[in-house]
């Protein structure tokens, strides 16, 4: 089910009534019926990969309760390996097995040997990367004992498979979920605020700015190679807003969700392109994954305790991997590459975050520059394509600049302002989305969702999906 | 609990309100925009209707294909980009008694599911015969009936930047837009662009049903209102299959309603009379006109 959907908005006030009006005084019911509708919510889509969830769910349930009672350190290791190597091997099989299966027989094939392998027409299960990530940090957590796991079968399910993240995150940690799902939840006039403006918020940052630049976007990379260097550019801008107002915007409704059912969710953007740097640019960008990241891959590798050298190593290894994270294609290793690339040489470069007004402006305009650039590999269909792109920036001037449709050309110089004004606004404010409904009044609230709905009303755009739904 | 529900209420009233205010604040301001191929080309088309004795209707290719001036000068081209079958049967339930109609219809008309209509939404209150068409195909939903400004999804600017700017003057406009060859239009990109293709057969199992009866629908109307229904389909680049063009003969031939089928005419001709294989260049277009305008003298 997606958040822009009819169904959706029949299934919220639904189970927001149950939740709050019908099971309130029963936690474990409470829990249950986020387990049964996050169930709907993801069998919508396709029920049938509902057993992948629930196996997941006991698999690593049963090797948490296990944990807690061994204590021989060899086989706890065993019960980790267990949980990683099935986690990771539904991941590798539904989203890698035909990339690296393509990849072996073209090495073959480079050393003269033909082979006809068994592909397979696997279809990607919706958010299996990012409820993988999620089950896998409870059992690690509960190895290193940072952790208590939990008895509790119904509150585990409901921590796996919680709607509003489950499909596409943001990747919430057991300590922070599961301690609320095993709380009793109250409602708050002032969380219901937040939740009411993030949502508002995100579905204006989806549907409006994201989905209508999508138009412009997917014309000018769909047909690369006949685009000269201004429009090339010009779409490459557009793309880096994009990517980040659909994301952000699913995260939005997915947190202000959450808050109407009590919830509080880590923040998952902080305006990442205010960025002064490449390392501050993943403290903002995708927060729960590039933390994710950081805890279980790159701490573990090292970090930075061994040497300069080291950590560079690490780094190029967190990012190369969190690039493929995000798909089976060689442009998102490249992205990935590119960006251990660039914190690698920013911490070789030693830059700190106390700059000038110059050198901050100067830093900003950097980062955002460098985001960009790689972004194409991220957008681009295949290597091919992106190094197209980057010949034809380079050499290609435009005959015509491409405008695409008067009506969508116009509506992006209007509304992507719009967007980046709020970011702004937020930005000098210092005031996160997350709490911004809290802060103002009653009447400012009605005000500004009501000019948000209409905003909405008068330009939305219809789009297929989240894009991050595809990982 | 009680406040938050308040608070919701509160909001959603006053979208409702705020939503018709500007719908009507909208649809004022739109009134008299008659240019811009969204709102102003269907607005300009209710406005000359009932004058005009030769309209065109049909997707882009009948749109930068038939100049209908050169035959009258009480004459519109309502061909709209994108639109599909049942746009253009809802215009043309809105043609004037006893006129000519030019309907252009391809293949690809067949599968239409209504969705195209959506044009029409906008100027929904206008016109019974627009109302009525968008209630009975499904095509425009009970939030957009009551909040106004639904509506005018992804059209405001547009009706604004033709209030005051119009691009041409409607005075003069009769709905034909040629397509001239820009520079990027060389001779080595429409090549390319117009690449060999074979045309693929259309697999009539999953068409849309209610097109034939709608068709059926359209001669009634036709003979009621004596009304000159003429239904053709221009030319492509790559033709049409044997098996299209068959299909297309039987449908009118059963209907007993007049059809042109151009679609080899002009067939891999001179790349600079296309702008791609289903749009002809001016060039081409003025070939093509020369010889539907002599076809179809006996209606005019």
């Amino acid at each position: 089910m997606l958040f822009n959907s009819l169904d959706f908005s029949v299934f919220l006030p639904i189970v927001f009534a149950l939740y709050w009006f019908v099971t309130n005084h029963n936690l474990k019911l409470q829990n249950a019926l986020i387990v049964a509708a996050s169930y709907v919510f993801y069998g919508w889509w396709d029920w049938r990969f509902l057993s992948l969830i629930i196996f997941s769910t006991l698999v690593d349930y049963s090797i948490g309760r296990r944990l807690k009672y061994e204590d021989r350190q060899s086989n706890r290791k065993i019960l980790l390996w267990i949980s990683i190597t099935v986690n990771l091997g539904f991941l590798g099989f539904f989203k890698y097995y035909n990339f690296f299966l393509d990849n072996f027989v073209a090495a073959f094939l480079f050393f003269g040997q033909e082979i006809q392998p068994n592909t397979l027409n696997i279809i990607l299960p919706v958010g299996i990367s990012f409820y993988t990530f999620q089950t896998l940090s409870y059992t690690i957590d509960v190895y290193k004992k940072k952790l208590e796991p939990t008895e509790d079968l119904i509150a585990f399910s409901a921590f796996v498979c919680f709607f509003p993240q489950l499909v596409a995150g943001p990747i919430e940690r057991a300590s922070n979920l599961l301690t609320q799902i095993n709380g009793k939840r109250r409602f708050e006039y002032e969380r219901f605020k937040e939740g009411l403006l993030q949502i508002t918020v995100g579905f204006f940052r989806k549907i409006v700015i994201a989905d209508t630049l999508a138009i412009y976007v997917d014309n000018v990379f769909n047909a690369a190679d006949i685009h000269g260097s201004s429009t090339l550019m010009f779409a490459m801008i557009l793309y880096s807003f994009q990517i980040y107002f659909d994301f952000a915007g699913y995260s939005d409704i997915a947190i202000g969700v959450a808050k109407l059912f009590g919830f509080e969710f880590k923040q998952n953007f902080n305006l990442p392109y205010f960025s002064k740097s490449i390392t501050d640019f993943w403290r903002k960008w995708h927060m729960s994954l590039s933390f994710w990241l950081r805890d279980y891959l790159y701490v573990p590798l090292g970090g930075n305790r061994h040497g300069k050298v080291s950590q560079y190593r690490n780094l190029l290894i967190t990012m190369l991997l969190g690039g493929l994270w995000h798909g089976s294609s060689w442009n998102f290793v490249v992205w990935g590459l590119i960006h251990g690339l660039l914190l690698s040489i920013e911490k070789l470069l030693q830059t700190t975050d106390n700059q000038s007004i110059l050198r901050s402006i100067f830093s900003r305009i950097y980062t955002y520059t460098m985001v960009c650039l790689a972004w194409v590999f991220f957008r681009s269909s295949d290597l091919n394509q992106a190094v197209t792109i980057f010949e034809n920036i380079i050499i290609k001037h435009d005959i015509d600049f491409y405008m695409s449709t008067r009506d969508v050309f116009f509506t992006i110089l209007f509304v992507l302002p719009l967007g980046i004004a709020l970011d702004t606004v937020l930005y000098l404010n210092k005031i996160p989305l997350e709490i911004l409904g809290s802060k103002l009044k009653n009447g400012q609230l009605i005000a500004v969702v009501c000019v948000l709905i209409q905003l909405i009303f008068l330009f939305y755009s219809k789009s297929e999906n989240f894009i991050y739904f595809q990982f | 609990m009680k406040k938050s529900l308040i608070l919701l209420v509160q909001t959603l009233l006053i979208t409702m309100i705020i939503s018709k205010v500007i719908a009507i604040s909208i649809a004022y301001i739109g009134s008299d925009v008659f240019t811009g191929q969204g709102y102003g080309k269907i607005n300009h088309f209710i406005e000359v209707k009932d004058t005009c004795d030769l309209i065109v209707l049909g997707s882009s290719r009948a749109n930068h294909h038939i100049d209908p001036a050169q035959i009258t000068s009480r004459s519109y081209n309502m061909g709209m980009d994108g639109r599909k079958f049942f746009f253009h049967a809802t215009m043309f339930y809105l043609v004037a008694d006893s006129s000519t109609v030019l309907f252009h219809i391809d293949p690809s008309d067949f599968f239409d599911n209504g969705e195209s209509m959506n044009r029409i939404i906008p100027h929904y209150g206008k016109l019974e015969q627009i109302d009525k068409a968008l209630r009975e195909k499904e095509q425009i939903s009970i939030l957009e009936r009551t909040l106004g400004s639904l509506r005018f999804n992804n059209t405001l600017l547009s009706i604004i930047g033709n209030k005051f700017n119009p691009g041409y003057n409607p005075c003069d406009y009769h709905g034909y837009d040629p397509i001239i060859l820009s520079q990027r239009d060389s001779l080595l990109w429409l090549g390319k662009k117009l690449a060999n293709k074979v045309p693929e057969k259309i697999i009539t199992d999953s068409m849309n049903q209610e097109i034939f009866a709608e068709l059926a629908q359209i001669k009634r109307h036709s003979d009621s209102m004596d009304i000159d229904c003429i239904f053709f389909t221009s030319p492509t680049y790559h033709g049409h299959s044997d098996h299209d063009k068959v299909f297309m003969d039987s449908i009118f031939e059963n209907a007993d309603m007049a059809y042109y089928d151009y679609s080899d005419y002009l067939k891999h001709t001179d790349v600079m009379l296309w702008k791609d294989d289903t749009h002809l260049s001016h060039e081409g277009a003025k070939i093509f006109m020369r010889r539907i305008f002599q076809d179809i003298e006996g209606f005019l």
